[in-house]
């Protein structure tokens, strides 16, 4: 027997038929996450990309050992392990492993696992950008599935640290072995989010793997143009943009179905000072020269109220970061130090290096400083450096000809660094000798607490150390005429609710939700 | 016919050479260490040596140049410093994403193009040839980057017919063919008018129309054969500024093409990436302009012979 229809129900059905697959597409865009950055990124194998847009992903994707507690960097908490103890020489730390878990390809996370992931980033052979960072390792020994000893030459105190950066996430040995070169390609961790698909320059997809995944899937799209990631948040046809220009926020500010995000960044950009050469031999020099600028007029004039002034030698979100109290713009106070110092004038020319383009409004910034130096009656000269040629230059040891470690043909020069743990940014510019010490910065208090700091096992006493240091860096001895801390600017939809970011410009992207 | 293909190839091969060349020396001779580039500012000098060691940039020039050259040879053109993965692969895996919008963009430009000079022509200084002339000026004049965001925020922002970048369905293709072929289709309409004018006005027209064919026939059989030449010569010379005008319009519309991955290279000084990817539009540039020639010597018979 046919079932008769009546026109009504037939209506009913067609209107539903009609209202359901919007209903379901509805349904999707809030399972999907759409994500949007200025770059593609190199590669997804944790060993060798050093992109930050991949970490990015990597972060979803894998886990490590320990991780980051917050983005203020208070503290570290386990993430694959669910406890480590320290030896009490300091020279070995053991991690057990939390039980039964498993990898995207079913494979189990053990110590064997751990062991091959390090051995891999150690390994010369296989060349890791990341390598010199794992080195410290000089010997790891699996005691049992679950448990494993990693061992150092001498007390290594940010062993934590080094183990919570996201090249030290943890690979499926299957996996690396199974697709070898390729592997950049076909990630496999153990994440909230699986590796689904990359096609470069075009997009990433990560689907949802664990219970604490909140999207069922997380697009990711590079963006290269600026304006071209605001259109697309225009049009809706994304959930979160990141490097918003100043110039554009008004823009967003005016757009009722978009929202604004403004997050410290790790960033600070200074001109480093030669402290080879006079006249920045001298502390009482080096703390005058940071009065002479007015901080607040080059945030708010030039970088357009997005920057903060340095109340610190090291930016927010840094570990250590403490706050001092910023520098009073007095020319004054620094005319009279210099005469001070110098009682018949400081009569050499003040040779100034900067690059353009290569951090905020940089060659803006660095033009705004020599007209504050010249208004205290110092001769300065300016020269502007293409990138690549400046960073040889400032690198190269070869006194004489405009080179660096403290033998530059320059008395300062513009550099940023956004290294967000303490020991890394702090020692290799200021400790005497270091490879990154360009300004040949010297000072037996400073080089003896980060030294101490290295192979300090009390967490507390090691901040002590680092906040003593900053101290130091700030009140007595600056290593640098601090410029500006930098903000990062993302866009979003309204409805896209707890978005946090690292201040090194990592959005934690499995805490967001979407209305 | 055939000699001179094998001519025109076998010049190929010494062109093809200085090219690398060329290349070759204007990256390496630039200020700056590849190897330091590569590994980032925040790199430790362990790390770098250990780049420069594997990338052969320890060793004298002209041994980089012969270590290249052999490579390239065997097809192989390096290895990315950043993604570590073989530069040929990835430029093969870009390629079709380039070759679809230049493609798109070249017939977009062609048909628009070569049909409003042929109209233009058709009733010279009428209001319509006036018009097609004041588009062709916009379109010759008006900058890609320009033209690109304006469609971007017309299309994607205000209307949202179209998405404003990415790559996927038809949609995606239709705000970057239009901005890269917009400025070829002036040029194409302009040449095309002039040209027609010309051929419209020789004897062997005048018979044609004399013999009593249609209208119709005369432009398209007779006359827009004739005029072919100097525009298969513009699609040769266009080719090359077209793969330039690629560049920029893959970056606006986040389109994963062959010109971003070069701008990228460039934006990460990967070395090995901007030396491939430039040598590889080279040699489709050379190998382009030979196809052009091949094709006058079919327009054009004497061509071959002279």
């Amino acid at each position: 027997m046919m079932p008769t229809i009546d026109r009504r129900s037939l209506l009913v059905a067609t209107a539903l038929a009609a209202t359901l697959p919007r209903g379901a597409a509805a349904q999707s865009a809030r399972e999907t996450l759409t994500f949007i950055e200025g770059s593609d990124f190199d590669s997804l194998d944790p060993a060798i990309s050093r992109t930050r847009s991949a970490e990015i992903l990597l972060t979803l994707m894998f886990q490590r050992l320990v991780r980051w507690k917050d983005t203020s960097l208070s503290g570290i908490e386990g993430d694959l392990a669910e406890s480590w103890t320290t030896s009490a020489d300091g020279l070995s730390w053991t991690f057990r492993l939390k039980p039964n878990q498993k990898f995207h390809d079913g494979t189990a996370v053990d110590a064997e696992a751990v062991k091959f992931t390090f051995d891999r980033l150690r390994d010369q052979r296989f060349g890791s950008p990341n390598r010199s960072l794992f080195t410290v390792i000089t010997d790891i020994k699996v005691e049992s599935p679950l448990v494993i000893t990693l061992s150092t030459a001498a007390p290594m105190a940010g062993m934590l640290e080094v183990l919570s950066e996201s090249s030290a996430s943890i690979s499926s040995p299957a996996a690396i072995q199974r697709h070898a070169r390729n592997y950049g390609r076909n990630p496999v961790g153990s994440g909230p989010y699986r590796f689904e698909e990359w096609t470069p320059g075009e997009r990433a997809v990560l689907a949802g793997a664990t219970p604490e995944a909140k999207f069922r899937r997380i697009i990711y799209r590079p963006v290269p143009e600026a304006e071209a990631r605001l259109i697309e948040l225009e049009a809706g046809t994304a959930d979160i943009a990141t490097g918003i220009t100043p110039e554009a926020t008004a823009r967003v500010r005016a757009n009722p179905r978009l929202k604004l995000a403004v997050i410290p960044s790790s960033f600070q950009v200074f001109f480093e000072l030669n402290h080879k050469r006079p006249p920045f031999d001298n502390p009482r020099i080096c703390r005058a020269i940071n009065h002479a600028i007015d901080h607040k007029t080059i945030v708010e004039r030039i970088l357009g109220g997005f920057g903060s002034v340095p109340d610190a030698p090291v930016a927010p979100g840094v570990q250590s970061y403490q706050p001092q109290t910023p520098f009073r713009f007095d020319p004054d106070f620094a005319k009279a130090e210099f005469a001070a110092v110098y009682p018949g004038g400081f009569n050499e020319k003040l040779v100034m290096w900067t690059c353009s383009g290569r951090y905020l409004k940089d060659q803006q910034v660095a033009e705004a400083v020599q007209g504050y130096l010249n208004a205290i009656g110092l001769q300065t000269e300016f020269r502007v450096w293409e990138w690549a040629s400046y960073q040889q230059t400032l690198y190269r040891r070869q006194p004489g000809s405009g080179t660096g470690y403290g033998s530059s043909a320059a008395h300062m020069w513009v550099l940023g660094t956004s290294i967000p743990t303490a020991d890394w940014r702090l020692s290799r510019r200021l400790v005497t000798g270091q490879s990154a010490n360009l300004g040949g910065y010297s000072n037996a208090r400073v080089d003896a607490l980060l030294n101490g700091a290295r192979s300090e096992l009390d967490p507390a006493k090691r901040m002590a150390a680092y906040h003593e240091t900053n101290r130091i860096l700030w009140t007595e001895d600056p290593p640098n005429l601090f410029l500006y801390n930098q903000q990062q600017i993302i866009a979003m939809q309204r409805g896209i609710d707890n978005f946090d970011a690292f201040a090194f410009e990592i959005p934690l992207l499995n805490q967001v939700t979407k209305a | 016919m055939i000699d001179y293909a094998i001519y025109r190839i076998a010049v190929l091969v010494p062109t093809l050479f200085a090219v690398s060349l060329a290349v070759f020396l204007v990256l390496h001779l630039v200020p700056g260490d590849p190897a330091r580039n590569a590994a980032g500012p925040d790199a430790e000098e362990e790390d770098i040596a250990l780049i420069r060691e594997h990338y052969g940039l320890d060793q004298p020039l002209w041994t980089q140049y012969g270590t290249y050259l052999v490579r390239v040879a065997q097809g192989d053109l390096g290895e990315s410093f950043r993604s570590r993965r073989p530069v040929l692969d990835e430029v093969l895996r870009r390629l079709p994403a380039t070759v679809e919008l230049a493609g798109y963009a070249m017939i977009f430009a062609v048909i628009l193009g070569v049909g409003m000079g042929v109209v233009a022509s058709m009733r010279p200084n009428s209001w319509l040839d006036q018009i097609i002339g004041a588009l062709s000026a916009f379109g010759i004049s008006v900058p890609v980057f320009f033209l690109g965001l304006l469609l971007m925020m017309v299309f994607a922002a205000r209307l949202q017919w179209l998405p404003p970048s990415g790559r996927g369905t038809w949609s995606h293709l239709v705000l970057p063919v239009v901005t890269l072929g917009l400025p070829y289709v002036a040029t194409f309409a302009r040449v095309a008018r002039s040209t027609m004018l010309e051929v419209l006005s020789e004897d062997y027209i005048r018979t044609a129309r004399a013999k009593g064919l249609v209208q119709r026939a005369v432009i398209w059989r007779h006359a827009l054969i004739n005029a072919a030449i100097p525009l298969v010569t513009l699609l040769g010379v266009y080719f090359g500024r077209l793969l330039g005008g690629a560049v920029i319009v893959e970056t606006i519309f986040a389109w994963p093409g062959l010109g971003r991955y070069m701008v990228d290279g460039i934006i990460q000084r990967d070395l090995q990436v901007v030396q491939g990817c430039i040598l590889f539009f080279a040699t489709a540039i050379v190998v382009v302009n030979l196809m052009v020639d091949l094709l006058y010597s079919v327009l054009d018979p004497r061509i071959a012979r002279g």
